[in-house]
């Protein structure tokens, strides 16, 4: 099939004006777009953001950096353990925290679960919007065995708020190892019937196939990151090209395709949850046994059975809740691989309890702008599988 | 290091327009001048070789000590080195910026969501207007004199106005450095 393109069409010069409104099924959240269509091709499309805006950033003026979690949580709300250790991450680094090898490896394998999580549900819209239901309930179903291990570790299914400065909440409870092996030796036979359902499915190849390609040079003019990049063919991945937390000790590689069409970013995705599936395996067989939050008590709170035997933990645990704790002033970007792209934080600190600005570099807000390029030349069925295949999430595009 | 070349020859192009180099924790930080930040961008998407040829983030930080302005702040990345740096350009209230949409075309939606959320007003910017507050708003909520308000319930009995709920504190700790 040949690139769609207006060149293609016999257009009849009467324009339609359409509202792929803000309340709509298909379009992954509040997202509006207004299409200009000459029949069925669409003219051009101008994409509409801002019915999500909650004002996330200011609030985060207002609160102390271990109140600030809750917010920065459900920003990307599919893959809440992403946000949290970029915030996390751009703390400790502004302040010089080691967190120690066993924490980190933990939220290696949580940040990664919910990296497969986010997939799955992507998987499960995209094949919705193309009225296949029936994948959306096998990819539904793998979710859940997801959020339940969430849910026994820390009480929350999507946002388990388990991170804290330095470190983690609390240990792995005993069931969470076995139940996760169980999950990992059930995973592949689900993976193998997605792939065998839907990777060389005749309508799914040709509705995806040459929608919406993003090459490298519109993906350098607009920051494109993640898998639309990685489906363009640069193989740039922040946990090879920043590494954080312990990925320079596994061993994972980066899929790539170089067609840029949607097909190509399904492809990507559906091997990088192969490929979360190894990192997980590789950090369960080398987790360690040691501590799971630093020993500085200016911030993190002190275990509880110091504070019946010294004044000075309850103290540090008086001044952290009420207070906080106080970074150096300075500012400083820290970025993390999402599903999405990439994640970053931009803090300035001006030394007291609360973040003075705190910017959240969202890996949707470029590619919901790119949708805005690339559409024109497309059919209108073309639409769904175009914003379906950027992945976006509004609640990070609007915060 | 590549960054510590390109810094030089930043500092030899443009001489005073450079108005500080920070380094902090391994970032860059130049501070330039709104005249020269156009020639800033232009220069450093294009060297080292092949450039910082990605924009990662264009944001902003408001101050209103010791006078009420912005900082616009640039967050550029280079593909191959995977070096980044950071311009700064201090904007105050109601003076002009010139738009980088002609480098980098996404710039686009950045510059709107600075123009709605601190008011920063950029020339040759082909469509700025509003992106995430409605249309019809008035005032510019991220800058720091804007109090953070609630949006009262709606009841069927009548309107009430909205109130501030939370106004965010200004006046800066005695150890922020660089207002």
């Amino acid at each position: 099939m040949s690139r769609k393109s207006l060149a293609n069409y016999e257009l009849t010069n009467e324009i339609l004006e359409l509202n792929l409104g803000p309340q709509h099924p298909s379009t992954h959240g509040v997202l509006r777009l207004i299409l200009r269509l000459d029949g069925e091709v669409v003219i051009s499309a101008e994409p509409v953001i801002g019915y999500l805006h909650t004002g996330i950033e200011k609030e985060c003026e207002t609160r102390t950096y271990h109140q600030v979690f809750t917010l920065v949580d459900r920003i990307d709300y599919l893959s809440g353990p992403a946000e949290e250790q970029c915030f996390a991450g751009v703390v400790e680094q502004l302040m010089g925290i080691e967190v120690p090898e066993r924490a980190q490896d933990i939220r290696v394998i949580l940040l990664e679960l919910a990296r497969i999580a986010s997939h799955l549900i992507w998987i499960g819209t995209s094949a919705l919007e193309l009225n296949m239901s029936s994948i959306y309930m096998y990819c539904f179903a793998e979710r859940e065995k997801i959020l339940d291990l969430f849910e026994e570790l820390s009480g929350a299914r999507m946002f388990p708020s388990f991170w804290r400065i330095g470190g983690l909440a609390k240990d792995l409870n005993p069931e969470f190892i076995p139940n996760l092996k169980l999950f990992l030796n059930g995973f592949s036979s689900v993976w193998k019937d997605l792939d065998h359902l839907l990777t060389k499915n005749y309508v799914w190849c040709e509705r995806l196939q040459d929608v919406a390609v993003i090459d490298e040079e519109l993906c350098k003019q607009y920051m494109c990151t993640g898998p639309v990049l990685r489906g363009a063919g640069v193989p740039y991945d922040i946990r090879r090209s920043y590494p954080y937390l312990t990925y320079d000790k596994f061993d994972f590689a980066i899929p790539t395709k170089s067609e840029g069409d949607s097909y190509a970013r399904y492809l990507v995705r559906m091997q990088e949850m192969v490929e979360s599936i190894s990192i997980i395996k590789q950090a369960v067989d080398q987790l360690k046994s040691g501590p799971i939050i630093t020993d500085d008590r200016k911030v993190a709170l002190p275990p509880r059975r110091e504070l019946v035997r010294s004044m000075e933990a309850v103290i540090h645990q008086f001044k952290l809740v009420s207070e906080g704790f106080h970074p150096p002033p300075g500012e400083l970007y820290s970025c993390v691989e999402s599903a999405r792209g990439e994640l970053g934080f931009y803090l300035v600190s001006d030394g007291s309890p609360i973040p003075y600005r705190l910017r959240d570099r969202s890996p949707s807000f470029p590619h919901i702008q790119v949708l805005g390029k690339v559409l024109p030349g497309h059919l209108l069925s073309d639409v769904v599988v175009a914003i379906a295949s950027v992945d976006p999430i509004l609640g990070d595009v609007d915060r | 290091m590549e960054i510590e070349a390109v810094t030089q020859s930043l500092k030899s192009m443009l001489g005073d327009s450079l108005i500080s180099e920070k380094n902090f924790k391994g970032e860059t930080t130049l501070e330039v001048s709104k005249e020269t930040l156009f020639a800033t961008l232009s220069f450093l998407k294009k060297m080292p070789e092949p450039g910082f040829e990605v924009l990662m983030d264009l944001t902003g930080v408001d101050y209103l000590f010791p006078t009420p302005r912005t900082k616009v702040v640039y967050w550029l990345h280079h593909p191959k080195n995977l070096d980044r740096i950071r311009i700064v350009v201090f904007v105050e209230r109601g003076t002009l910026l010139p738009s980088v949409c002609s480098l980098w075309e996404g710039a686009n939606w950045y510059e709107r969501e600075l123009y709605d959320l601190f008011g920063v007003q950029f020339e040759g910017h082909p469509n700025l207007k509003r992106i995430l507050m409605p249309d019809d708003w008035e005032g510019f909520p991220l800058r720091k004199d804007y109090p953070l308000t609630e949006e009262p319930v709606q009841f069927k009995h009548g309107v009430f106005p909205k109130i501030p709920s939370q106004i965010i504190r200004v006046e800066p700790n005695q150890k922020m450095e660089g207002n």
